[in-house]
Protein backbone atom coordinates (compact mmCIF):
# COMPACT_ATOMS: atom_id res chain seq x y z
CA UNK A 1 0.00 0.00 0.00
CA UNK A 2 1.13 3.22 -0.78
CA UNK A 3 1.66 5.41 2.32
CA UNK A 4 3.39 8.82 0.95
CA UNK A 5 3.56 9.46 -2.62
CA UNK A 6 6.20 12.46 -3.90
CA UNK A 7 6.16 14.07 -7.40
CA UNK A 8 8.11 16.18 -8.70
CA UNK A 9 8.92 18.23 -5.99
CA UNK A 10 10.84 21.56 -5.81
CA UNK A 11 12.08 23.59 -3.25
CA UNK A 12 13.42 26.77 -2.92
CA UNK A 13 14.76 28.89 0.11
CA UNK A 14 14.61 32.07 0.71
CA UNK A 15 13.48 33.17 -2.74
CA UNK A 16 14.32 35.99 -4.91
CA UNK A 17 16.76 37.84 -2.12
CA UNK A 18 20.41 37.47 -2.73
CA UNK A 19 20.52 34.39 -0.06
CA UNK A 20 18.32 31.95 -2.33
CA UNK A 21 19.20 28.65 -2.18
CA UNK A 22 17.60 25.42 -4.05
CA UNK A 23 16.92 22.83 -1.22
CA UNK A 24 15.25 19.76 -3.76
CA UNK A 25 14.80 20.35 -7.16
CA UNK A 26 12.52 17.45 -8.69
CA UNK A 27 12.86 14.93 -6.13
CA UNK A 28 10.28 12.30 -6.59
CA UNK A 29 9.66 9.34 -4.35
CA UNK A 30 7.00 6.30 -3.70
CA UNK A 31 6.95 5.66 0.05
CA UNK A 32 5.01 2.21 0.97
CA UNK A 33 3.55 0.80 3.97
CA UNK A 34 5.97 -1.72 6.00
CA UNK A 35 9.60 0.15 4.06
CA UNK A 36 12.12 0.83 6.20
CA UNK A 37 13.94 3.68 4.38
CA UNK A 38 17.37 4.75 5.22
CA UNK A 39 17.99 8.03 4.04
CA UNK A 40 21.63 9.44 3.50
CA UNK A 41 23.33 12.60 2.01
CA UNK A 42 25.57 15.46 2.87
CA UNK A 43 24.67 17.64 5.40
CA UNK A 44 22.59 20.73 2.69
CA UNK A 45 21.98 18.08 0.30
CA UNK A 46 18.14 18.28 0.89
CA UNK A 47 16.91 15.46 3.10
CA UNK A 48 16.05 17.55 6.13
CA UNK A 49 13.87 19.70 3.84
CA UNK A 50 12.36 16.89 2.34
CA UNK A 51 11.71 14.88 5.34
CA UNK A 52 9.90 18.15 6.79
CA UNK A 53 7.77 18.07 3.60
CA UNK A 54 6.12 14.75 4.75
CA UNK A 55 4.61 16.04 7.81
CA UNK A 56 3.67 19.76 6.43
CA UNK A 57 6.57 21.81 8.37
CA UNK A 58 7.31 23.17 4.92
CA UNK A 59 5.02 23.86 2.02
CA UNK A 60 5.38 22.33 -1.24
CA UNK A 61 5.98 25.27 -3.09
CA UNK A 62 5.96 23.17 -6.82
CA UNK A 63 5.64 19.43 -7.38
CA UNK A 64 2.93 16.95 -5.36
CA UNK A 65 3.15 15.56 -1.94
CA UNK A 66 0.57 13.05 -1.07
CA UNK A 67 0.51 11.24 2.39
CA UNK A 68 -2.10 8.69 2.61
CA UNK A 69 -4.95 10.42 1.68
CA UNK A 70 -4.23 14.39 2.63
CA UNK A 71 -3.29 16.48 -0.45
CA UNK A 72 -0.80 18.83 0.73
CA UNK A 73 -0.74 20.66 -2.54
CA UNK A 74 -4.81 21.22 -2.76
CA UNK A 75 -5.55 24.91 -1.28
CA UNK A 76 -9.02 23.63 -1.19
CA UNK A 77 -10.25 22.11 1.08
CA UNK A 78 -6.48 22.65 3.37
CA UNK A 79 -5.13 19.58 3.56
CA UNK A 80 -5.45 18.69 7.15
CA UNK A 81 -2.40 19.07 9.40
CA UNK A 82 -3.36 18.31 12.54
CA UNK A 83 -4.15 14.94 11.26
CA UNK A 84 -1.63 14.84 9.10
CA UNK A 85 0.90 15.03 11.96
CA UNK A 86 -0.74 12.68 14.21
CA UNK A 87 -0.29 10.07 11.15
CA UNK A 88 3.36 10.82 10.56
CA UNK A 89 5.55 11.32 13.83
CA UNK A 90 8.81 12.80 13.45
CA UNK A 91 11.74 13.24 15.48
CA UNK A 92 13.61 15.88 15.25
CA UNK A 93 17.66 16.11 15.51
CA UNK A 94 19.19 16.22 18.97
CA UNK A 95 14.60 15.52 20.09
CA UNK A 96 15.76 16.43 23.82
CA UNK A 97 16.02 19.71 23.16
CA UNK A 98 12.93 20.20 22.59
CA UNK A 99 11.42 18.72 26.29
CA UNK A 100 10.21 21.72 28.38
CA UNK A 101 7.17 19.81 31.03
CA UNK A 102 8.57 19.30 34.81
CA UNK A 103 7.53 15.70 34.53
CA UNK A 104 8.26 13.26 31.76
CA UNK A 105 4.41 11.99 32.23
CA UNK A 106 3.83 15.71 31.29
CA UNK A 107 6.07 16.22 28.70
CA UNK A 108 4.84 12.84 26.82
CA UNK A 109 1.38 14.09 26.93
CA UNK A 110 1.67 17.27 25.48
CA UNK A 111 1.25 15.47 21.89
CA UNK A 112 -1.92 13.54 22.92
CA UNK A 113 -3.46 16.23 24.92
CA UNK A 114 -3.18 18.29 21.46
CA UNK A 115 -5.50 15.84 20.07
CA UNK A 116 -7.80 16.62 22.88
CA UNK A 117 -8.18 13.06 23.69
CA UNK A 118 -9.83 11.54 27.21
CA UNK A 119 -7.71 12.19 30.30
CA UNK A 120 -7.61 7.91 30.26
CA UNK A 121 -6.64 7.76 26.83
CA UNK A 122 -3.71 10.52 27.55
CA UNK A 123 -2.76 8.07 30.52
CA UNK A 124 -2.89 4.69 28.81
CA UNK A 125 -1.25 6.37 25.36
CA UNK A 126 1.92 7.42 27.67
CA UNK A 127 2.26 4.32 29.51
CA UNK A 128 2.42 2.58 26.20
CA UNK A 129 5.06 5.41 24.61
CA UNK A 130 7.20 4.91 27.63
CA UNK A 131 6.58 0.80 27.43
CA UNK A 132 7.89 1.22 24.07
CA UNK A 133 10.64 2.81 24.23
CA UNK A 134 11.96 0.91 27.39
CA UNK A 135 11.59 3.40 30.08
CA UNK A 136 9.66 2.19 33.16
CA UNK A 137 6.38 3.67 33.85
CA UNK A 138 6.13 4.22 37.50
CA UNK A 139 9.67 4.51 37.69
CA UNK A 140 10.01 7.71 35.68
CA UNK A 141 6.64 9.49 35.15
CA UNK A 142 7.33 11.65 37.89
CA UNK A 143 11.39 12.68 37.60
CA UNK A 144 11.62 15.58 35.58
CA UNK A 145 13.20 15.28 32.05
CA UNK A 146 16.39 17.47 32.72
CA UNK A 147 17.79 15.18 35.67
CA UNK A 148 17.91 12.47 32.61
CA UNK A 149 20.87 11.17 30.96
CA UNK A 150 21.04 12.16 27.57
CA UNK A 151 20.38 8.38 26.08
CA UNK A 152 17.26 8.42 28.73
CA UNK A 153 16.49 12.49 27.39
CA UNK A 154 16.25 11.24 23.64
CA UNK A 155 14.11 8.10 24.57
CA UNK A 156 11.45 10.41 26.44
CA UNK A 157 11.52 12.53 23.64
CA UNK A 158 10.85 9.85 20.76
CA UNK A 159 8.21 8.76 23.34
CA UNK A 160 6.55 12.19 23.18
CA UNK A 161 6.00 11.53 19.46
CA UNK A 162 4.88 8.08 19.78
CA UNK A 163 2.22 8.94 22.35
CA UNK A 164 0.58 10.50 18.94
CA UNK A 165 0.39 6.92 17.57
CA UNK A 166 1.64 7.81 14.20
CA UNK A 167 1.48 5.21 11.35
CA UNK A 168 4.65 6.18 9.90
CA UNK A 169 7.62 7.04 11.71
CA UNK A 170 10.81 9.63 10.87
CA UNK A 171 13.43 9.88 12.67
CA UNK A 172 16.15 12.61 11.77
CA UNK A 173 19.85 11.50 13.05
CA UNK A 174 18.52 9.51 16.21
CA UNK A 175 21.85 8.55 17.66
CA UNK A 176 23.60 11.77 16.95
CA UNK A 177 25.77 12.80 20.26
CA UNK A 178 25.26 9.92 21.40
CA UNK A 179 27.45 7.66 23.36
CA UNK A 180 28.08 4.20 22.49
CA UNK A 181 25.87 2.06 24.70
CA UNK A 182 23.10 5.20 24.02
CA UNK A 183 23.66 4.37 20.32
CA UNK A 184 23.17 0.45 20.51
CA UNK A 185 19.68 1.27 22.48
CA UNK A 186 18.27 3.85 20.14
CA UNK A 187 19.34 1.27 17.48
CA UNK A 188 18.03 -1.98 18.96
CA UNK A 189 14.72 0.34 20.05
CA UNK A 190 14.40 1.34 16.61
CA UNK A 191 14.22 -1.92 15.30
CA UNK A 192 12.04 -2.94 18.19
CA UNK A 193 9.32 -0.22 16.88
CA UNK A 194 9.26 -1.03 13.73
CA UNK A 195 8.28 -4.76 13.99
CA UNK A 196 5.79 -3.78 17.14
CA UNK A 197 4.59 -0.06 17.06
CA UNK A 198 5.02 1.52 13.64
CA UNK A 199 4.75 -0.29 10.78
CA UNK A 200 6.87 1.96 8.04
CA UNK A 201 9.92 3.79 9.69
CA UNK A 202 11.90 6.72 7.45
CA UNK A 203 15.61 7.19 9.19
CA UNK A 204 18.13 9.72 8.21
CA UNK A 205 21.99 9.21 9.39
CA UNK A 206 25.08 10.19 8.27
CA UNK A 207 26.58 6.51 9.67
CA UNK A 208 26.30 4.23 6.83
CA UNK A 209 27.51 1.29 9.17
CA UNK A 210 24.61 1.93 10.96
CA UNK A 211 21.57 2.53 8.99
CA UNK A 212 22.68 -0.49 6.90
CA UNK A 213 21.88 -2.40 10.21
CA UNK A 214 18.19 -2.22 9.71
CA UNK A 215 17.10 -0.66 6.65
CA UNK A 216 16.02 -2.16 3.88
CA UNK A 217 16.08 0.77 1.00
CA UNK A 218 18.10 3.54 1.02
CA UNK A 219 17.72 6.58 -0.85
CA UNK A 220 20.77 8.68 -1.27
CA UNK A 221 20.17 12.97 -1.37
CA UNK A 222 22.86 14.54 -3.38
CA UNK A 223 23.45 18.10 -4.54
CA UNK A 224 19.77 18.86 -3.60
CA UNK A 225 18.69 15.68 -5.97
CA UNK A 226 18.06 12.03 -5.56
CA UNK A 227 20.79 9.79 -6.36
CA UNK A 228 20.06 6.57 -5.63
CA UNK A 229 16.65 5.29 -4.11
CA UNK A 230 17.27 1.51 -3.92
CA UNK A 231 17.02 -1.49 -1.84
CA UNK A 232 20.02 -2.00 -0.12
CA UNK A 233 21.44 -4.98 -1.39
CA UNK A 234 21.96 -3.58 -4.99
CA UNK A 235 23.18 0.34 -3.51
CA UNK A 236 26.53 -1.12 -2.91
CA UNK A 237 27.09 -2.12 -6.21
CA UNK A 238 28.15 1.78 -7.14
CA UNK A 239 30.12 2.29 -4.23
CA UNK A 240 32.31 3.99 -6.72
CA UNK A 241 29.73 6.39 -7.19
CA UNK A 242 28.90 6.85 -3.28
CA UNK A 243 32.67 7.19 -2.69
CA UNK A 244 33.19 10.15 -5.32
CA UNK A 245 29.83 11.93 -3.46
CA UNK A 246 31.72 12.21 -0.48
CA UNK A 247 30.01 9.84 1.06
CA UNK A 248 31.17 6.56 3.13
CA UNK A 249 30.28 2.89 1.95
CA UNK A 250 29.91 0.11 4.95
CA UNK A 251 33.25 -1.54 6.16
CA UNK A 252 31.89 -4.69 4.91
CA UNK A 253 31.51 -3.53 1.94
CA UNK A 254 35.19 -2.06 2.08
CA UNK A 255 36.36 -5.58 2.89
CA UNK A 256 34.58 -7.00 0.72
CA UNK A 257 35.68 -5.03 -2.22
CA UNK A 258 39.16 -5.25 -1.53
CA UNK A 259 38.95 -9.12 -1.33
CA UNK A 260 37.53 -8.89 -4.54
CA UNK A 261 40.14 -7.10 -5.94
CA UNK A 262 42.47 -9.68 -4.49
CA UNK A 263 40.92 -12.20 -6.70
CA UNK A 264 38.11 -13.42 -3.59
CA UNK A 265 34.86 -13.51 -4.82
CA UNK A 266 32.64 -14.70 -1.87
CA UNK A 267 28.54 -15.15 -2.03
CA UNK A 268 25.35 -13.46 -1.60
CA UNK A 269 25.08 -9.66 -0.72
CA UNK A 270 27.69 -8.79 1.65
CA UNK A 271 26.29 -5.34 3.47
CA UNK A 272 26.67 -6.04 7.20
CA UNK A 273 29.00 -7.64 9.26
CA UNK A 274 27.50 -10.57 9.75
CA UNK A 275 26.99 -11.17 6.31
CA UNK A 276 30.45 -10.80 5.53
CA UNK A 277 31.55 -13.53 8.56
CA UNK A 278 29.47 -15.79 6.81
CA UNK A 279 30.22 -15.48 3.42
CA UNK A 280 34.11 -15.68 4.59
CA UNK A 281 32.38 -19.12 6.36
CA UNK A 282 31.04 -20.43 3.62
CA UNK A 283 33.98 -19.47 0.97
CA UNK A 284 36.25 -21.67 3.36
CA UNK A 285 34.24 -24.36 3.54
CA UNK A 286 33.63 -24.91 -0.05
CA UNK A 287 37.39 -23.45 -0.68
CA UNK A 288 38.16 -25.20 1.74
CA UNK A 289 41.79 -23.66 2.35
CA UNK A 290 42.00 -24.56 5.73
CA UNK B 1 12.09 33.69 9.96
CA UNK B 2 15.34 32.11 7.93
CA UNK B 3 14.61 35.34 5.74
CA UNK B 4 14.50 37.68 9.07
CA UNK B 5 17.91 35.66 10.32
CA UNK B 6 20.80 38.55 8.35
CA UNK B 7 19.01 41.47 9.48
CA UNK B 8 18.33 44.10 6.76
CA UNK B 9 22.00 43.69 5.25
CA UNK B 10 21.94 43.43 1.00
CA UNK B 11 25.35 42.02 0.58
CA UNK B 12 26.77 43.67 -3.22
CA UNK B 13 30.35 44.28 -3.48
CA UNK B 14 29.73 48.08 -4.09
CA UNK B 15 31.77 51.05 -2.77
CA UNK B 16 29.22 52.19 -0.31
CA UNK B 17 29.65 48.54 1.00
CA UNK B 18 33.43 49.25 1.00
CA UNK B 19 33.14 52.00 2.86
CA UNK B 20 34.63 52.72 6.03
CA UNK B 21 31.73 51.85 8.92
CA UNK B 22 32.96 54.14 10.89
CA UNK B 23 32.76 56.84 8.28
CA UNK B 24 29.67 55.24 7.16
CA UNK B 25 28.12 55.58 10.89
CA UNK B 26 28.99 59.02 11.71
CA UNK B 27 27.85 60.19 8.09
CA UNK B 28 24.52 58.59 9.15
CA UNK B 29 24.45 60.86 12.26
CA UNK B 30 25.14 63.72 10.54
CA UNK B 31 22.77 62.59 7.72
CA UNK B 32 20.12 62.67 10.95
CA UNK B 33 21.04 65.56 12.28
CA UNK B 34 21.20 68.13 8.84
CA UNK B 35 17.46 66.11 7.94
CA UNK B 36 16.03 68.95 9.92
CA UNK B 37 17.76 71.50 8.69
CA UNK B 38 15.93 70.80 5.54
CA UNK B 39 12.80 73.47 5.36
CA UNK B 40 12.02 73.95 1.49
CA UNK B 41 11.07 71.71 -1.24
CA UNK B 42 14.18 72.57 -2.99
CA UNK B 43 16.44 71.33 -0.03
CA UNK B 44 14.48 68.14 -0.24
CA UNK B 45 14.90 67.47 -3.70
CA UNK B 46 19.01 67.67 -2.70
CA UNK B 47 18.23 64.99 0.05
CA UNK B 48 16.44 62.56 -2.55
CA UNK B 49 19.37 63.33 -5.07
CA UNK B 50 21.76 62.34 -2.92
CA UNK B 51 19.31 59.04 -1.83
CA UNK B 52 19.12 58.13 -4.93
CA UNK B 53 22.59 58.21 -5.71
CA UNK B 54 23.47 56.17 -2.59
CA UNK B 55 21.28 53.77 -3.57
CA UNK B 56 22.43 53.26 -7.49
CA UNK B 57 25.78 53.17 -6.12
CA UNK B 58 25.26 50.85 -3.74
CA UNK B 59 23.39 48.71 -6.41
CA UNK B 60 20.32 47.84 -3.80
CA UNK B 61 16.74 47.32 -5.78
CA UNK B 62 14.46 50.13 -4.73
CA UNK B 63 12.32 47.44 -3.88
CA UNK B 64 14.18 47.06 -0.94
CA UNK B 65 14.76 50.34 0.19
CA UNK B 66 10.89 51.28 -0.05
CA UNK B 67 10.62 47.80 2.46
CA UNK B 68 12.16 49.94 5.30
CA UNK B 69 9.39 52.55 4.85
CA UNK B 70 6.41 50.17 5.04
CA UNK B 71 6.86 49.36 9.18
CA UNK B 72 6.39 52.93 9.73
CA UNK B 73 3.30 53.58 7.04
CA UNK B 74 0.93 53.98 9.71
CA UNK B 75 2.90 56.62 11.57
CA UNK B 76 3.19 58.56 8.56
CA UNK B 77 -0.17 58.37 7.57
CA UNK B 78 -1.11 58.92 11.31
CA UNK B 79 1.21 61.68 11.92
CA UNK B 80 0.23 62.95 8.36
CA UNK B 81 -3.67 63.29 9.28
CA UNK B 82 -3.26 64.71 12.52
CA UNK B 83 -1.20 67.24 11.11
CA UNK B 84 -3.39 67.84 8.25
CA UNK B 85 -6.59 68.58 10.09
CA UNK B 86 -5.06 69.96 12.89
CA UNK B 87 -3.21 72.71 12.22
CA UNK B 88 -4.87 76.17 12.21
CA UNK B 89 -2.49 79.02 10.48
CA UNK B 90 -2.38 79.99 7.47
CA UNK B 91 -5.22 80.58 4.77
CA UNK B 92 -8.36 78.19 5.43
CA UNK B 93 -9.27 75.98 2.53
CA UNK B 94 -11.85 74.40 4.05
CA UNK B 95 -13.46 73.60 7.58
CA UNK B 96 -15.84 71.10 9.49
CA UNK B 97 -16.49 70.98 13.15
CA UNK B 98 -12.92 70.74 14.72
CA UNK B 99 -11.12 70.09 11.79
CA UNK B 100 -9.47 72.83 9.65
CA UNK B 101 -7.38 72.51 5.98
CA UNK B 102 -4.83 75.16 5.42
CA UNK B 103 -2.73 76.27 3.20
CA UNK B 104 0.32 75.74 5.45
CA UNK B 105 -1.17 72.81 6.99
CA UNK B 106 -0.87 71.06 3.85
CA UNK B 107 2.74 72.44 3.43
CA UNK B 108 3.84 71.33 6.86
CA UNK B 109 2.20 67.88 6.41
CA UNK B 110 4.31 67.34 3.38
CA UNK B 111 7.24 68.36 4.98
CA UNK B 112 6.51 65.92 7.79
CA UNK B 113 5.99 63.38 5.79
CA UNK B 114 8.87 63.63 3.37
CA UNK B 115 11.60 63.98 6.44
CA UNK B 116 10.22 61.19 8.53
CA UNK B 117 10.59 58.68 5.40
CA UNK B 118 13.81 60.37 4.29
CA UNK B 119 15.03 60.14 7.79
CA UNK B 120 13.99 56.26 7.68
CA UNK B 121 14.89 55.76 4.20
CA UNK B 122 18.76 56.92 5.06
CA UNK B 123 19.75 55.41 8.28
CA UNK B 124 18.05 51.74 6.84
CA UNK B 125 20.98 52.61 4.07
CA UNK B 126 23.10 52.11 7.01
CA UNK B 127 21.96 48.84 7.76
CA UNK B 128 21.08 47.71 4.34
CA UNK B 129 25.18 48.08 3.44
CA UNK B 130 26.80 47.23 6.50
CA UNK B 131 27.45 44.06 8.80
CA UNK B 132 26.01 43.77 12.10
CA UNK B 133 29.39 42.93 12.86
CA UNK B 134 31.20 46.25 10.97
CA UNK B 135 28.79 48.19 13.00
CA UNK B 136 30.04 46.96 16.84
CA UNK B 137 33.22 47.36 15.39
CA UNK B 138 32.66 50.64 14.33
CA UNK B 139 31.13 51.92 17.90
CA UNK B 140 34.27 50.26 19.78
CA UNK B 141 36.34 52.04 17.76
CA UNK B 142 34.43 55.41 18.12
CA UNK B 143 33.77 55.00 21.64
CA UNK B 144 37.79 54.21 22.64
CA UNK B 145 38.37 57.41 23.75
CA UNK B 146 35.88 56.24 27.17
CA UNK B 147 38.29 54.36 27.72
CA UNK B 148 40.27 56.74 29.30
CA UNK B 149 37.24 57.44 32.18
CA UNK B 150 37.33 53.80 32.46
CA UNK B 151 34.89 52.71 30.54
CA UNK B 152 35.00 49.10 29.37
CA UNK B 153 34.57 50.02 25.68
CA UNK B 154 35.94 46.59 24.63
CA UNK B 155 34.04 43.93 26.96
CA UNK B 156 30.90 46.35 25.73
CA UNK B 157 31.41 45.76 21.94
CA UNK B 158 32.24 42.14 22.61
CA UNK B 159 28.84 41.19 24.35
CA UNK B 160 27.04 43.21 21.93
CA UNK B 161 28.78 41.47 19.29
CA UNK B 162 28.11 38.21 20.46
CA UNK B 163 24.88 39.12 21.47
CA UNK B 164 23.97 40.46 17.74
CA UNK B 165 25.66 36.98 16.38
CA UNK B 166 23.40 34.45 18.14
CA UNK B 167 20.03 36.61 17.12
CA UNK B 168 20.47 34.14 13.68
CA UNK B 169 21.50 30.76 15.50
CA UNK B 170 18.34 31.86 18.45
CA UNK B 171 16.31 32.51 15.13
CA UNK B 172 17.02 28.99 13.91
CA UNK B 173 17.05 26.91 17.03
CA UNK B 174 13.07 28.60 17.74
CA UNK B 175 12.37 27.89 14.16
CA UNK B 176 13.38 24.12 15.34
CA UNK B 177 11.56 23.89 18.45
CA UNK B 178 8.58 25.33 17.15
CA UNK B 179 8.81 22.82 14.23
CA UNK B 180 9.23 19.73 16.58
CA UNK B 181 5.93 21.07 19.12
CA UNK B 182 4.54 21.49 16.06
CA UNK B 183 5.00 17.94 14.83
CA UNK B 184 3.84 17.37 18.14
CA UNK B 185 0.34 18.61 17.44
CA UNK B 186 0.64 22.34 19.22
CA UNK B 187 -0.75 24.85 17.46
CA UNK B 188 0.52 28.49 17.77
CA UNK B 189 -1.98 30.35 15.73
CA UNK B 190 -5.11 29.57 17.15
CA UNK B 191 -7.29 29.53 20.36
CA UNK B 192 -8.03 32.26 22.41
CA UNK B 193 -5.22 34.73 24.06
CA UNK B 194 -4.96 33.04 27.52
CA UNK B 195 -4.54 29.93 25.44
CA UNK B 196 -1.93 31.33 22.68
CA UNK B 197 -0.31 32.73 25.52
CA UNK B 198 0.07 29.27 27.13
CA UNK B 199 1.01 27.69 23.38
CA UNK B 200 4.43 29.69 23.82
CA UNK B 201 5.47 27.80 27.03
CA UNK B 202 6.95 24.53 24.98
CA UNK B 203 9.16 26.94 22.93
CA UNK B 204 10.08 29.05 25.60
CA UNK B 205 11.74 26.67 28.28
CA UNK B 206 13.16 24.78 25.44
CA UNK B 207 14.95 28.01 24.16
CA UNK B 208 15.54 29.33 27.43
CA UNK B 209 17.30 25.94 28.75
CA UNK B 210 19.06 25.94 25.30
CA UNK B 211 20.15 29.64 25.23
CA UNK B 212 21.69 29.15 28.67
CA UNK B 213 23.59 26.11 28.09
CA UNK B 214 25.19 28.13 24.71
CA UNK B 215 26.36 30.52 27.12
CA UNK B 216 27.91 28.45 29.49
CA UNK B 217 29.47 26.47 26.68
CA UNK B 218 30.74 30.18 24.72
CA UNK B 219 31.70 31.49 28.41
CA UNK B 220 33.77 28.13 28.45
CA UNK B 221 35.46 29.10 24.95
CA UNK B 222 36.26 32.26 25.80
CA UNK B 223 38.49 30.79 29.09
CA UNK B 224 39.95 28.68 26.99
CA UNK B 225 40.97 30.84 24.34
CA UNK B 226 42.50 33.09 27.51
CA UNK B 227 40.09 36.09 26.44
CA UNK B 228 41.46 38.67 28.92
CA UNK B 229 44.64 37.50 29.53
CA UNK B 230 46.72 39.87 27.47
CA UNK B 231 45.42 43.75 27.95
CA UNK B 232 45.31 44.77 24.10
CA UNK B 233 43.54 42.73 21.62
CA UNK B 234 44.58 42.86 17.87
CA UNK B 235 42.28 42.64 15.22
CA UNK B 236 42.24 40.35 12.07
CA UNK B 237 40.17 43.08 10.17
CA UNK B 238 42.06 46.65 11.10
CA UNK B 239 39.53 49.54 10.19
CA UNK B 240 41.38 51.79 7.94
CA UNK B 241 40.10 55.21 6.22
CA UNK B 242 40.86 55.10 2.82
CA UNK B 243 40.15 57.53 0.01
CA UNK B 244 36.89 56.55 -0.66
CA UNK B 245 35.90 58.15 2.77
CA UNK B 246 37.40 61.05 1.81
CA UNK B 247 35.34 61.37 -1.13
CA UNK B 248 31.96 60.29 1.00
CA UNK B 249 33.02 62.99 3.26
CA UNK B 250 33.16 65.46 0.59
CA UNK B 251 29.89 64.60 -0.78
CA UNK B 252 27.75 64.63 2.50
CA UNK B 253 29.75 67.70 3.25
CA UNK B 254 28.27 69.48 -0.23
CA UNK B 255 24.86 68.43 1.10
CA UNK B 256 25.21 69.80 4.12
CA UNK B 257 25.99 73.15 2.87
CA UNK B 258 23.41 73.42 -0.06
CA UNK B 259 20.82 72.25 3.26
CA UNK B 260 22.55 75.02 5.25
CA UNK B 261 22.56 77.49 2.39
CA UNK B 262 18.74 77.28 1.85
CA UNK B 263 18.39 77.42 5.33
CA UNK B 264 20.34 80.50 6.62
CA UNK B 265 21.10 82.27 3.55
CA UNK B 266 18.22 82.42 1.15
CA UNK B 267 15.80 85.17 2.42
CA UNK B 268 12.03 84.51 1.94
CA UNK B 269 9.21 87.11 3.30
CA UNK B 270 7.74 85.48 6.22
CA UNK B 271 4.28 85.76 4.93
CA UNK B 272 4.48 83.79 1.91
CA UNK B 273 4.27 80.33 2.43
CA UNK B 274 7.56 79.36 0.30
CA UNK B 275 10.34 79.10 2.32
CA UNK B 276 13.89 79.99 0.94
CA UNK B 277 14.88 78.53 -2.33
CA UNK B 278 11.61 77.73 -3.14
CA UNK B 279 10.47 81.43 -3.39
CA UNK B 280 13.02 82.51 -5.57
CA UNK B 281 12.34 79.19 -7.95
CA UNK B 282 8.06 80.25 -7.73
CA UNK B 283 8.69 83.43 -8.27
CA UNK B 284 10.73 82.78 -11.07
CA UNK B 285 8.42 80.11 -12.69
CA UNK B 286 5.58 83.39 -11.98
CA UNK B 287 7.47 85.83 -13.96
CA UNK B 288 8.20 83.37 -16.85
CA UNK B 289 4.55 82.52 -17.01
CA UNK B 290 3.44 85.75 -17.39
Amino acid sequence: MQNIEVKNLTHTYSKKTPYEKVALSDVSVTINEGDFLGIIGHTGSGKSTFIQHLNGLIKPQEGEVKVFDIDLTKKKPKPDLRRLRQEVGMVFQYPEYQLFADTVEKDIAFGPKNLKLSAEEIKNRVRMAMQAVGLDYDKYKDRSPFDLSGGQKRRVAIAGVLAMSPKVLILDEPTAGLDPIGKRQILTLIKNLKEQVTPTIIVISHDINEITQYCTRLIVFNKSKIAFDLPINELFTHSEELLQMGLDIPLSVKLNNCLKSNGIQLEGDIITPKDLVLAIAKYKNIGGAL
Amino acid sequence: MRDMAFGQYYPTNSPIHKLDPRAKLIFSLLFMIFIFFAKSYTAFFYVIIFLSAVTIIAKIPLKIVLKSLKLVLFLLIFTGLINLFLYNEGRVLAHWWVFTITDRGIDFTIKLALRLSLLIIGTSMLALTTTPMELTDAIESLLKPLKYIKVPVHDIAITMSIALRFIPTLMEETDKIIAAQKARGAAFDTGKVHERVKSMIPILIPLFVSSFRRADELADALDARCYNATKNRTKMKKLTFTYRDLVAFFVISVLIVLIMLDCYLTKSPAESIFFGTDYYIVNLLKSWIG
